[in-house]
């Protein structure tokens, strides 16, 4: 009876290590599948871009064409904005080398949308952003034509009052949205921007969207 | 000997100077430069340094720019992802302190340049505070890390 009681506890103890290896197996593998863990950035539904109309510094129409097929890094401010927009813009400009050197086999292209259609003409906003890199897109339009884009993403953007010389503010959203070539609306990153936290974000989001394990 | 036209000259004068040089000590201004921008941009921006080694909060009060029409004091602001800028008509700095204008928080506004500024070059500036210093600063024209050369002229 003694062996007995010995054997079915060596049975038990057996069967319980056995199972405890199979779950630290499972736990192992499934930990190894896990997708990198995006900080807070990401939507997980992501909005589907609606049509919209806005021009380039040539005055030729940008639309939802000309935002399939790449990954769209998208900035709204205006040329008169003396510090937030330079600095963007210069982060933009650092995060771009990164990315071309960086050898994806995905495009991507860096967009800065003009706020302020009074003052901001397609030409200006063109000199403006290739001033940063000849490579950029600026783009503008009539009010009307900007707001075909900004509503839909949910950007504000607010005139203030002229001085006395007819000098004005403009004030405007201060992120960067990121648009994947599927035309979706997939993050919103926020400021204050550094192109290597920009960088290494977007890698997570595109590893993370794909199913991938990043480089 | 009987005081001269000189030696009531010197008793008006030495005294001011002395003064003039003491309030200078106590303000500094340093590291003053202006981001070169787009040749399509109107207003600028400038960066600096205010030291008060006095025991007094100090305000400037206003700047005057050799190249510029005029130079506002603003403040970038970033609330709830909405980028604004903020007018401040005067700017205290207070008692042994150092007050640092840089990207991203206070600035000086620079309006209409009657130049081109590119990186390199240097603009005067003439700071004015309550306590009647003037304190005259030369800034240098650089670019923002990661800003190209690949513009037009």
């Amino acid at each position: 009876m003694k062996n007995n009681l010995i054997r079915t506890s060596i049975i038990m103890l057996a069967l319980i290590a056995f199972g405890a290896g199979v779950g630290v197996f499972t736990a192992r593998q499934q930990a190894a599948q896990q997708p990198p863990q995006i900080q807070g950035f990401l939507w997980p539904e992501p909005k589907e871009l609606q049509a919209f109309s806005v021009v380039d510094h040539a005055n030729q129409e940008f639309n939802l064409d000309n935002i399939r097929g790449k990954w769209s890094f998208l900035f709204f401010g205006y040329t008169n904005c003396p510090d937030i927009c330079p600095i963007t813009l210069a982060v933009y400009s650092q995060l771009y080398d990164k990315l071309q050197a960086s050898k994806t086999d995905e495009a991507v292209q860096m967009v800065f949308v003009s706020v302020d259609p009074d003052r901001d003409k397609p030409e200006q906003i063109g000199d403006y952003v290739s001033y940063f890199n000849k490579d950029f897109i600026g783009l503008g339009g009539s009010a009307e034509q900007i707001e075909t884009l900004t509503r839909q993403i949910g950007i504000a953007f607010f005139r203030e009052a002229a001085a006395d010389d007819g000098s004005y503010l403009v004030d405007h959203s201060a992120a960067i949205f990121l648009v994947n070539p599927d035309a979706q609306l997939v993050a919103i990153l926020s400021a204050p921007h550094k192109a290597e936290v920009l960088y290494d974000r977007f890698l997570k989001i595109q590893s993370f969207l794909s199913g991938r394990n990043p480089a | 000997m009987r005081p001269g036209i000189t030696h009531i000259v010197l008793l008006l004068v030495l005294p001011c100077l002395a003064v003039a040089s003491d309030t200078g000590k106590i303000l500094e201004i340093s590291g003053l430069w202006i981001n070169e921008a787009p040749p399509v941009a109107k207003i600028h921006a400038a960066y600096l340094n205010i030291r008060n080694t006095s025991d007094e909060d100090i305000t400037l009060e206003r700047i005057e720019s050799a190249d510029y029409e005029r130079v506002e004091i603003h403040e970038s602001i970033v609330n709830k992802g909405r980028a604004s800028m903020k007018a401040h008509d005067v700017l205290e700095v207070k008692a042994n302190s150092t007050l640092k204008l840089q990207p991203g928080g206070f600035h000086l506004m620079l309006f209409t340049p009657s130049r081109r500024m590119l990186a390199g070059d240097s603009s005067s500036f003439t700071f004015y505070f309550d306590n009647h210093t003037q304190l005259v600063s030369s800034a240098r024209v650089k670019k923002l890390a990661g800003t190209h050369s690949s513009h037009k002229h």
